[in-house]
């Protein structure tokens, strides 16, 4: 509000001056003046053509010069020029040579402005500055003007003591101030001495807890450099222990799968010579193998493979007469399972005319019958026959050498077959062995 | 020399200086109108226009203080005009600038220095002028500024005139100028 109200106001006063501006040239040209001189001031005006000297001479130093420049010269000293005054009066020269030497300088020449008294006193300022000659002049002015400066010490000691006791009274309040800010620094001093004691104790302290701190998690940290070394020590010890006890597992272990293998090896070769003594001793052996290999004869023409699995050399010696190729594969104990998939797996697909098993239910001992059906449906070609014989030799002799058996029926084989796509039909032999000729190609 | 003799001393200096500057003020103190001018070259012509209209219908003893840089130009062309006596160039230092703005009527601003504006504003001289240029924009609502046409010199000279007549709107002007100056001090401090 206070706001508007002076906006409204300078708004007012730029209407009025406004029209003041308006009829300012219709008022009447006033007279030429030269400029105001300032009532009471110092006596000194650019306009004034004549001074006493005293008038120039009384201002002190810096008003000295500039009411030199302004009187003489009717004009302000520049910086330099006040600057050289100064200097002039700072290394013992007088005020009216300072004077003199405006007033007849050049300039102070085209001013001509007259300073009453100036002329004699510049003359003997000047004098003094002759050689000799003005050291003469210098002494004469000195001794008659002794009581003048005497009187003029005594005048000057009055005015400093004056001086002195004036300015003690402006300055003594302001002594008096510094007096008590310096007390009033003293106590702040004094507080800011305590609040830093306070500052160090309190730091002290916490410094001295620090330490116990510090002392406190060394012990510690000792303490668990020695547990751990001590479990280290145990561990390392255990590790040692372990390592003599599975290295003694080790040694019992491979005496144990050394004497497996042992036994193993006698229980192979006790079948082995058990299954060739029945074997030798079956007279009907021959026949048997006749009215199988015959079954086979369609599928093995000469240049044809057959594998047979069993330990059968008279069988294989027929196919090879015969100009086909048989591969016998041993007949397998329960530890040959990896070796008879291993082999089985190495016969490329379709490349069989015939597989034969002359003692299936010894093979059950190393594979299971649904896996080696279907390894035999991968090896077979289209029109290849399957063989499967239940021979007693090698199932007796299995069972001497204390081999577990299993019992399994043909019939029930030919179901597991012809739920795998094979047709069977048996291919007994007279003695009354039985087997199977499964084929995948209709007949 | 102790420390209390140096400070004694140097105490005495200012006294001193600070005399030379009181002598100054006391010679341009007068019961005449006293302008100070602070303008930049282009300013010139209107200015001692103004002036001109001053002396010829308002005051003929009036006087004036060109504060800035190139006031030679200023009182060359016031002696080419034949009111050279009336015209002083200011050369000298801060307590002489100051010393002129203490005893002027008004700062007259046509251009000139931002320095010289607020120097008359922080001491309480009412500042007028041309509302134009950087000078006028830190014066602001604190002055009274015209715009520079035909009627500028002859509204310069009665506002002038009005000021010394008005001590309420010395007053306003004065006021406007310290919060003005505290406004620009706070604003240049809260972006440093």
């Amino acid at each position: 509000m206070n706001s508007d109200r002076n906006d409204e106001q300078l708004e007012q006063v730029r209407g009025e001056i406004r029209a003041a501006a308006a009829t300012l040239r219709d008022r009447p040209r006033l007279p030429s003046s030269a400029p105001a001189q300032a009532s009471g001031a110092d006596g000194i005006e650019p306009a004034r053509r004549r001074y006493r000297i005293a008038e120039l001479t009384d201002p002190p130093y810096h008003a000295f010069v500039e009411h030199a420049f302004r009187a003489l010269l009717k004009r302000a000293p520049t910086a330099a020029e006040a600057s050289a005054q100064l200097d002039l009066l700072g290394r013992g020269a007088s005020k009216a040579e300072v004077l003199g030497n405006l007033r007849w300088s050049a300039e102070g020449r085209r001013q001509h402005v007259g300073v009453a008294g100036l002329l004699p006193r510049y003359i003997v300022a000047k004098l003094g500055r002759v050689p000799l000659l003005g050291y003469l002049v210098e002494w004469g002015t000195s001794l008659a003007a002794l009581p003048m400066l005497a009187r003029q010490l005594r005048a000057a000691d009055a005015a400093i003591s004056a001086g002195d006791a004036a300015l003690a009274a402006r300055l003594q309040p302001r002594i008096d101030e510094l007096r008590e800010l310096v007390h009033g620094l003293g106590l702040a001093r004094d507080e800011l001495i305590r609040s830093v004691d306070t500052l160090d104790e309190r730091l002290r302290a916490h410094a001295a807890a620090a330490e116990a701190v510090l002392g406190d998690l060394a012990r510690r940290q000792h303490d668990l450099e020695g547990a751990r070394k001590d479990e280290l020590e145990f561990v390392r010890r255990r590790v040692y222990v372990m390592n003599r006890w599975f290295e003694a597992l080790q040694g019992a272990l491979a005496e144990v799968e050394s004497a497996a293998d042992r036994r193993d090896a006698g229980a192979r070769e006790f079948e082995a010579r058990t299954r060739d003594a029945i074997a030798s001793a079956d007279a009907s052996r021959v026949a048997r193998l006749e009215r199988w290999s015959d079954a086979l004869d369609p599928a093995c023409v000469a240049g044809a493979r057959i594998v047979t699995i069993g330990d059968d050399a008279d069988w294989n010696e027929r196919w090879v007469s015969k100009g086909v190729a048989a591969t016998p594969l041993a007949t397998p104990r329960a530890a040959d399972a990896a070796a008879l998939r291993d082999a089985l797996a190495r016969i490329e697909d379709g490349a069989l005319a015939a597989l034969a098993v002359l003692a299936f239910p010894a093979l059950l001992r190393a594979m299971p019958a649904d896996e080696f059906v279907a390894a035999a449906s991968r090896v077979l070609r289209a029109d290849g026959f399957l063989l499967i014989g239940f021979a007693a030799e090698p199932v007796l002799a299995a069972t001497l050498a204390g081999d577990a058996v299993p019992a399994v029926q043909p019939a029930a084989l030919a179901t597991v077959l012809a739920a795998a796509g094979y047709s069977t039909r048996r291919v007994d032999a007279a003695d009354g062995t039985p087997a199977l000729l499964a084929s995948k190609a209709a007949r | 020399m102790d420390a209390s003799a140096s400070s004694l001393a140097a105490a005495s200096g200012r006294l001193r200086t600070q005399e030379a500057d009181d002598a100054l003020l006391r010679r341009w103190q007068t019961r005449s109108t006293v302008w100070a001018a602070s303008c930049d070259d282009a300013g010139v012509p209107l200015l001692l226009d103004a002036f001109d209209a001053c002396l010829a219908h308002v005051d003929a003893a009036a006087r004036l203080l060109v504060l800035d840089h190139g006031g030679e130009a200023v009182v060359a062309e016031a002696q080419r005009r034949g009111v050279g006596a009336h015209v002083e160039y200011v050369r000298d230092g801060a307590g002489a600038r100051k010393a002129a703005l203490l005893a002027a009527d008004a700062l007259v601003a046509c251009g000139g220095t931002v320095g010289t504006v607020l120097d008359a504003l922080a001491v309480g001289t009412p500042v007028t002028g041309i509302d134009a240029g950087a000078a006028a924009h830190v014066a602001g609502v604190a002055a009274l500024l015209w715009r520079m046409d035909d009627s500028a010199a002859g509204l310069i000279a009665c506002t002038i005139e009005r000021l010394r007549a008005d001590a309420s709107l010395r007053s306003l002007l004065r006021a406007r100028g310290h919060a003005r100056v505290s406004s620009l001090g706070a604003s240049s401090r809260s972006s440093a």
